[in-house]
């Protein structure tokens, strides 16, 4: 759904959106903005819609102050950030490689993020080191895939081989490393790379959403640039579209981003992989998808996290294995009528 | 053979195109004439469509050089070279769901940056290529939808909303039946009629270039073989030697250019 683009004039400013689109990146935000509201208010420790209330009016007190503030805002934000994070990325390399396989979930570069973190976290790193071991991670694990897959050009059939490879290569080396640590850091490090949003208090996390926050104006730009090379490379490049520089960036952020949220919630699956498809059914085709791609990242992440406090009462489960329960029936239903048709 | 006018606004001087190891153009210097329609004809892989490209810096050069404007092409900025010259090339991607408007829209982004993303001036160029086309009456239609003939107007609308001076086309008669082949080159010949636009393009068809060129240019192995006005290019000899066919050459009934009748 497309060709109902408006034009909105700010004084010199024009921007120039889809309506349809628009619209359903709005209902995107109302709907986690309302799923937030819904994670603050239910848990262990029910505070309740009147609790929220209470809270915005400042007549919050005692535990219940501690358990909003301190424990479910931290927390909340986490997964909002490694959600929001995931999504872009994904909705990136999606677009960067005109493949809705080609995300950083399936060519390994979050678990080559993990594997720099638990590193990191082995050689007795700082948690504020975890995000460089993720970064460098995956940096490491991208170029390794894009350069073993590299073959007198890039195809995507072969990426996402050598990426499985590396996802395996890197979960290796991982295990690996936990070997060599004691079993109770060993147990956590398990729990962390299923993809889990465990954060004690806002230190953990205030430079990761710094950062994303950062990157956001970032990302809106490459979004722009990317819609702008829809029509094919050659003719991006005769319409003086800067391709080459625009792929380095996109490659870049997507990886940062990617190594932002597994430094924060551990590589939590399929998240990267399902939120562009999910978001192109509510922004239509004709539109890029980056941004509202991270809402659904956001909302995803959100809604898991829920799940994971919540179904087993007083059990935290880890995230991961709620979105994984979403996103791999749809990874197997796309591979199965990708090579049905024989697009792969 | 070749009398070079150094005037002309494009050309390509001691280019040298290779791919690896393969040489394509080892040494071409060529200049498309201002205001005219000029036509490039070859043997498939004689270097045509690699030719054209290059003018269009979609390949780059590994020696010499393409001119625009009396300045090397790979030297001016690449948003201004689109405003300059707008190319269409032989294989196009329709993203699915697009409508004829979004397309020919996509022909601005030269003009355009992420804090002006729309303007006056883009409302005017993309009514101007719809109806130069005869596509307003389309604009809503989803491109996919179209037949042959009129998505292949909808690209080169694309290409005359950039509102340059210079129009390359890269065999854009392809897979159109005959009456669809007729419809766009009439187009092009009236683009250059109508606008004065400098025209180049690559076509299969010997018959169709000589019907609706100015200026012929024929190609083998990569290397310009004769160029001139096509009563002068379309000739016995040169079939053989370029296509290696044997044929008579006669003056087309309607149009008086030359046409080729194998035997």
């Amino acid at each position: 759904m497309t060709g109902l683009r408006k034009t909105m004039q700010i004084g010199s400013l024009a921007i120039r959106y889809d309506r349809a689109a628009a619209i359903g990146a709005l209902i995107l935000l109302a709907a986690t903005g309302a799923l937030a509201i819904l994670a603050l208010s239910i848990g262990g420790y029910p505070l309740g819609f009147n609790g929220l209330v209470a809270a915005v009016s400042g007549r919050l007190e005692g535990m219940d102050s501690l358990i909003l503030l301190d424990v479910r805002l931290p927390r909340l934000a986490a997964a909002i950030i490694s959600g929001l994070a995931l999504g872009a990325a994904g909705a990136l390399f999606q677009a960067l490689l005109r493949n809705p396989l080609a995300t950083p979930d399936i060519l390994g570069f979050t678990a080559g993020a993990g594997c720099g973190a638990v590193a990191v976290a082995g050689a007795g790193g700082a948690s504020a080191w975890l995000l460089t071991g993720a970064l460098s991670g995956g940096i490491v694990a991208a170029a390794a895939t894009f350069l073993f897959a590299y073959k007198g050009g890039l195809s995507v059939y072969r990426l996402v081989l050598v990426g499985v490879g590396m996802s395996f290569l890197f979960s290796g080396v991982t295990d690996y490393l936990l070997s060599r640590t004691d079993l109770l850091t060993a147990a956590d490090a398990a729990k962390w790379l299923a993809g889990s949003i465990n954060v004690q208090g806002w230190s953990g996390i205030a430079i990761p959403a710094a950062l994303t926050l950062l990157m956001l104006p970032l990302v809106v730009w490459l979004q722009f640039l990317l819609d702008r090379m829809r029509l094919g490379d050659d003719m991006a490049v005769a319409l003086g579209v800067p391709v080459n520089a625009a792929r380095w960036l996109v490659a870049l952020t997507g990886i940062a981003l990617t190594a932002i949220a597994v430094s924060v919630a551990g590589p939590l699956p399929f998240v990267a992989f399902i939120s562009g498809p999910i978001a192109k059914r509510f922004v239509g085709t004709g539109s890029a998808t980056v941004i509202p791609a991270s809402l659904v990242g956001a909302f995803v992440t959100v809604a898991a996290d829920i799940a994971a406090r919540n179904l087993l009462g007083f059990v935290q489960l880890p995230t991961g294995i709620f979105t994984a329960l979403v996103g791999a029936p749809y990874f197997l239903a796309l591979l199965f009528l990708r090579s049905k048709s024989g697009q792969i | 053979m070749t009398i070079e006018k150094q005037q002309d606004r494009l050309g390509a001087q001691n280019l040298t195109v290779a791919y690896g190891a393969n040489t394509v153009l080892p040494d071409m210097t060529l200049s498309i004439p201002d205001n005219e329609v000029t036509v490039i004809i070859g043997p498939n892989a004689c270097g045509k469509s690699t030719f054209l490209r290059s003018l269009a810096r979609l390949v780059s050069p590994s020696g010499g050089q393409v001119v625009l404007d009396g300045k090397n092409l790979a030297k001016h900025p690449s948003r201004e070279v689109a405003r300059t010259l707008a190319i269409l090339p032989q294989i196009q991607s329709t993203p699915d769901g697009i409508r004829v408007r979004d397309l020919v829209e996509r022909g601005r982004i030269p003009y355009q940056s992420i804090l002006r993303q729309w303007s006056r001036a883009d409302d005017d160029a993309v009514a101007r290529a719809l109806e130069m086309t005869g596509l307003s009456d389309h604009a809503e239609r989803y491109v996919q939808d179209l037949s042959g003939g009129q998505r292949q107007r909808a690209w080169i609308a694309l290409c005359l909303a950039q509102d340059t001076g210079i129009l390359l086309l890269d065999e854009p008669t392809t897979f159109l039946d005959i009456a669809h082949q007729i419809e766009v080159l009439e187009l092009i010949r009236k683009l250059n009629r109508e606008n004065g636009r400098t025209i180049a393009m690559v076509l299969h068809d010997v018959n169709l270039a000589a019907r609706y060129a100015d200026h012929m240019v024929a190609l083998k192995d990569g290397q310009v073989f004769s160029s001139g006005r096509p009563e002068e290019i379309i000739t016995e000899a040169m079939m053989v030697d370029v296509f290696d066919l044997r044929c008579k050459v006669l003056p087309d009934p309607v149009r008086n250019t030359p046409m080729i009748v194998p035997l």
